[in-house]
This record gives structure tokens, C-alpha cells and sequence, in this order.
């Protein structure tokens, strides 16, 4: 027996040293038969390599794992079974009532198409602006919704708002402009300047004429008529049209980005602070001293961080950030503030 | 006749892991071609395996049951693949070491029994001492080196019993001829 066959092994394995290789070098060159034996010795640690690999693989736990797959596989199936049975079982009363309501819409669908209304909405804490069919101009404040039609009709340009409205209206003598709002009071105008507020939990209508006239109507009536500087009170709950002197800047000041408040109530301030900043004021005031404040403040660019510390310095009060609430429907989310009026 | 697999293997699983023990081993050995990690090999021929069992009552397999697993493994190596070339396309790596080896992949797998068989015959071709360092090393696990140096110690032994005896012998015949 020599060193032959070790150093084929240890060659084919591939643990041979350098000095043992040039020795395997010499055993090659040297005969034809070592060379065949190294061939040999090279299948077989090549098949015992493959064994060795082999070997190292749990059959078992391997077998298990693929019936788990075999399982969630026939689960799958399963569910997809019912479900096809499900719908299929769905799918009948499904379709008679689509087509049954097809018909019953169809006539109802062509009448709004034909008025082919279209909504925009001002997202809270943001102003949108408008150019309507006949080239007024409208700005809506933040969370306020406005409807028109892609085209007016003859005789009457009709809009539906909700939240707060400032309207540039072309002159049309002929076509009067007229705001609807949920209220049942609109206002009929010609071409003028004026702003609409009417937010769903305002007890008030409030419409300031800035130039020109517009009328106010309930039910194709018409209850009175503005001048310019004059804003009209409707009050819902009562159906009573008050007319007031107002101050046209600080009411229509908004579509400027500015919130300017003079002479405004503590209620009035952070009623429409929550709505430009989209936040949910919560007053406390257990001493009854709002009355005695007063405000006149201009705001523009300020963030309501900044906006609460400035009215801190302007009137005794204290207050409290909440965590940010989600709204329903809302993407955005609406903060909660608790101010307390302090002696 | 066309008869199912499910029909040949029966409804108890008995046939069906006899075939599993049989091939899993070798499968996972061929996907290690395809791709690197061991896992997902494994992961790869438990997924063939299962889907053959899911539609057993539904193929017939006109060739080799091997055949078959072997080249259902193969499909779905290239879609692991094919999955994970994507993605790096995105990560931005370099073409990875199992992508550069699935450039040739014999098509054939070998029982263990096989390779075994294979290997008896492959060492009885070759002169006996191969087999003795062989299960040396395999069996009793004895290194080479080990087995260098046993076998050097026995033949310097050897050697030297022989000089030792041809010596006293000299001597011996040294003694006669006086």
C-alpha cells in the first residue's frame, strides 16, 4: 500500500496541501492507470458529497411542513368553494334588484343629469375659490360646501351653499343670482358683492351686502332687500329676518386668508377660530364673564399654537390641547382645545 | 384507461410519504442549484410535494413520477428566481452566486439508495486498498492525515522487522557457513 490513494481523496475532497498536490502532479503524469484511479476517486467523493448533503436534510420535520401546506391549501379551497356557493346564491337576488332599481332611477338619473350639478367643498382649515358658468366668483371658507350647476338655467342662476360664502356676482339683469341654503332663506342677487354664512349648527343666516342690492326670500317671497354695509339676520328656529348694521371688512376679510374680529364675543372668536383651524372649541366659563370681553384682533398667517397665546395675553384664560380626534368621513383630523375663562 | 395518481397512491397516506422520503432528500439537493439558501429549498420541494398532493385525484402522469417532481421543482426554482431577480432589480445588487449557478443543471435526481449503490460500484472497480482508506476516513471516521501516519508507522514497521530480520538471518547463515 503507498500514499496513492490517500492523496486522491484527500485531492478530491479538497483538504491536499500544495507540496501534496505537485506529489498528486507527478502520480497523473506518471501512468494511465493513476490517472483512471483518480477519475474513480473523484465519482466517488462526488457521490459521497451528494450523500453527505443529503443526509443533512430532515425528511421528517420536512414531511410535516408540507402537509401544513397541504392543509392551508385545502382550507383555501374550501373557502373559495363557499364563497362561489355564496355568491352564486347572492348573485340571482342581486341582480334582479339592480335591475329593478335600474328602472325605478333611470327616469330620476336623467333629471340630474341634465342639471349636471357639481359640489365643491372648502377642506377644513383651507379657502377654495370658484369661477361659476357665468363668471362670478365665489370663495368658499373652510369646511363650507357649495353646489352649482355645470350650466344655469334661463331665467334664474340658482346655487346651493352650506357654511360660509363670499359671492362676486356678474351683473345680469335679466337672470337674477340666486343662494339657496339649507335654511330655506335665499338670497336673490343682480350683480353685487356680499358674503352668506349659514353653518348647519349657526342659529343664524347671516348675509352682508358689501356693494350693490340683494334681496332676501323665503319660498319665492321676498322679505326685504339690503343696502350696502347692512347684513341680514335670518334666525331659524324663530323664521325672523332681522336687518343689522355690519362691518362689511371684518365679515368678508376672510377671503384673504385674514380672521379679523372687532368688537366680537368670546363665542363669535372661537366659534370661527374652530373653523378655520378646524378645531373643536370647548368653553368653560363657570364666573359668566364673557360678556364683559370684547375682541378686536387680526389674524393672518399665525398657526393656533400661536393664535392661543396671543389671545392668553389679550383676555385671562387658560387652556387645554386634546389629542386629535378622527372625524367621520373626514381625512383630516379635528383637535380638540379646552378654554377656561379665569377670574 | 387513464388512472390518476390519486387512484395509484390510494386515499391513506402511506404510499404518498414513502415517495416523499424517497425524493425529498435528492429534490432538495437538485433546487440547492437553483438557489442558494437551504430553507427555501426546502421550502420549494415541500410546495411541490403539496401542490402534488392537492391535485392527486386530478393528474395522470404519463411519464416518470421523478421526472415530474423533478421538473415541478425546476418550475418553481426559476420563479423563485425570476421573483427575486425582480426585486434586486430594485434593491440594485449584484447578479447573486445562485443565479450564476443555474447557468447548467442536469436534469436527473438519484435516490439515496442510488447514489449509495453507485458508489459500492465505483469503489469495487477500483483496487481494494481505495476502499479500506475510504471507510476509514467515511465509516470510522479516522482523518487522512490519521490514516497517513498509521499506514507510514506500519510500513516503516515494516521495514524495519524485514532489516531486522534479513539481518539476524545474514547473521544466522554468517554463523552456519564458519
Amino acid at each position: 500500500m503507498n500514499r496513492k490513494e490517500i492523496l486522491f481523496f484527500k485531492q478530491c475532497y479538497g483538504v491536499s496541501s500544495p507540496d501534496e498536490d505537485a506529489e498528486i502532479q507527478d502520480l497523473l503524469s506518471e501512468s494511465k492507470s493513476n490517472r483512471a484511479e483518480f477519475e474513480k476517486v473523484r465519482e466517488i467523493t462526488s457521490l459521497d458529497m451528494e450523500l453527505e448533503r443529503m443526509s443533512e436534510i430532515d425528511t421528517a420535520r420536512g414531511y410535516e411542513r408540507m402537509m401544513g401546506k397541504v392543509r392551508r391549501k385545502s382550507k383555501r379551497a374550501y373557502t373559495c368553494q363557499i364563497m362561489m356557493k355564496a355568491c352564486a346564491i347572492m348573485a340571482l337576488p342581486l341582480l334582479i334588484s339592480v335591475t329593478v332599481l335600474s328602472v325605478m332611477t333611470s327616469s330620476l338619473k336623467k333629471q340630474l343629469d341634465s342639471r349636471g350639478w357639481q359640489e365643491i367643498k372648502a377642506a377644513p382649515g383651507t379657502i377654495a375659490s370658484v369661477e361659476l358658468p357665468d363668471r362670478s366668483k365665489v370663495w368658499l371658507n373652510s369646511g363650507s360646501t357649495l353646489r352649482y350647476p355645470s350650466r344655469f338655467r334661463k331665467g334664474k342662476r340658482e346655487v346651493q351653499m352650506e357654511g360660509e360664502a363670499y359671492f362676486e356676482v356678474q351683473a345680469d339683469k335679466k337672470n337674477p343670482f340666486c343662494v339657496g341654503t339649507p335654511s330655506g332663506l335665499e338670497a336673490v342677487a343682480y350683480g353685487t358683492r356680499f358674503n352668506v354664512t349659514s353653518y348647519p349648527d349657526d342659529e343664524n343666516v347671516e348675509t352682508t351686502l358689501a356693494e350693490g342690492s340683494v334681496s332676501l326670500c323665503i319660498g319665492d317671497e321676498e322679505k326685504c332687500r339690503l343696502n350696502p354695509g347692512e347684513c341680514g339676520l335670518y334666525i331659524k328656529g324663530k323664521d325672523q329676518l332681522r336687518i343689522e348694521q355690519a362691518n362689511v371688512y371684518e365679515k368678508t376679510v376672510w377671503i384673504e386668508g385674514k380672521t379679523v374680529f372687532r368688537n366680537a364675543t368670546v363665542e363669535e372668536v372661537f366659534e370661527r377660530l374652530g373653523r378655520k383651524y378646524n378645531v373643536d372649541f370647548i368653553i368653560h366659563d363657570p364666573y359668566r364673564l364673557s360678556e364683559n370681553y370684547r375682541f378686536r384682533i387680526t389674524f393672518k398667517d399665525e398657526t393656533i399654537q400661536q393664535v392661543m397665546s396671543y389671545l392668553k395675553l389679550a383676555a385671562p384664560i387658560r387652556y387645554e390641547s386634546g389629542p386629535l380626534m378622527p372625524q367621520s368621513g373626514d381625512m383630516l383630523q379635528k383637535q380638540r382645545i379646552e378654554v377656561w375663562l379665569e377670574k | 384507461m387513464k388512472i390518476s395518481l390519486g387512484y395509484i397512491l390510494g386515499e391513506d397516506e402511506t404510499s404518498f410519504k414513502g415517495l416523499f422520503n424517497l425524493y425529498y432528500p435528492p429534490l432538495c439537493v437538485y433546487a440547492s442549484r437553483y438557489i442558494g439558501d437551504p430553507s427555501s429549498c426546502e421550502d420549494i420541494v415541500q410546495e411541490a410535494f403539496a401542490q402534488l398532493w392537492a391535485k392527486k385525484d386530478r393528474i395522470v402522469i404519463t411519464g416518470s413520477l421523478k421526472n415530474y417532481l423533478v421538473s415541478t421543482v425546476r418550475n418553481l426554482c426559476i420563479d423563485c428566481l425570476r421573483k427575486n431577480s425582480s426585486h434586486m432589480r430594485y434593491v440594485k445588487t449584484l447578479p447573486s452566486a445562485e443565479e450564476a449557478r443555474s447557468d447548467y443543471v442536469p436534469d436527473e435526481i438519484y435516490s439515496k439508495a442510488e447514489i449509495e449503490k453507485m458508489l459500492d460500484k465505483a469503489l469495487d472497480s477500483l483496487p481494494d486498498s481505495y476502499r479500506m482508506v475510504f471507510e476509514m476516513n467515511r465509516i470510522e471516521g479516522i482523518s487522512y492525515d490519521e490514516i497517513a501516519r498509521m499506514m507510514n508507522i506500519s510500513v516503516r514497521t515494516a521495514k524495519r522487522y524485514k532489516e531486522h530480520a534479513q539481518k539476524s538471518l545474514e547473521n544466522k547463515l554468517k554463523d552456519i557457513g564458519k
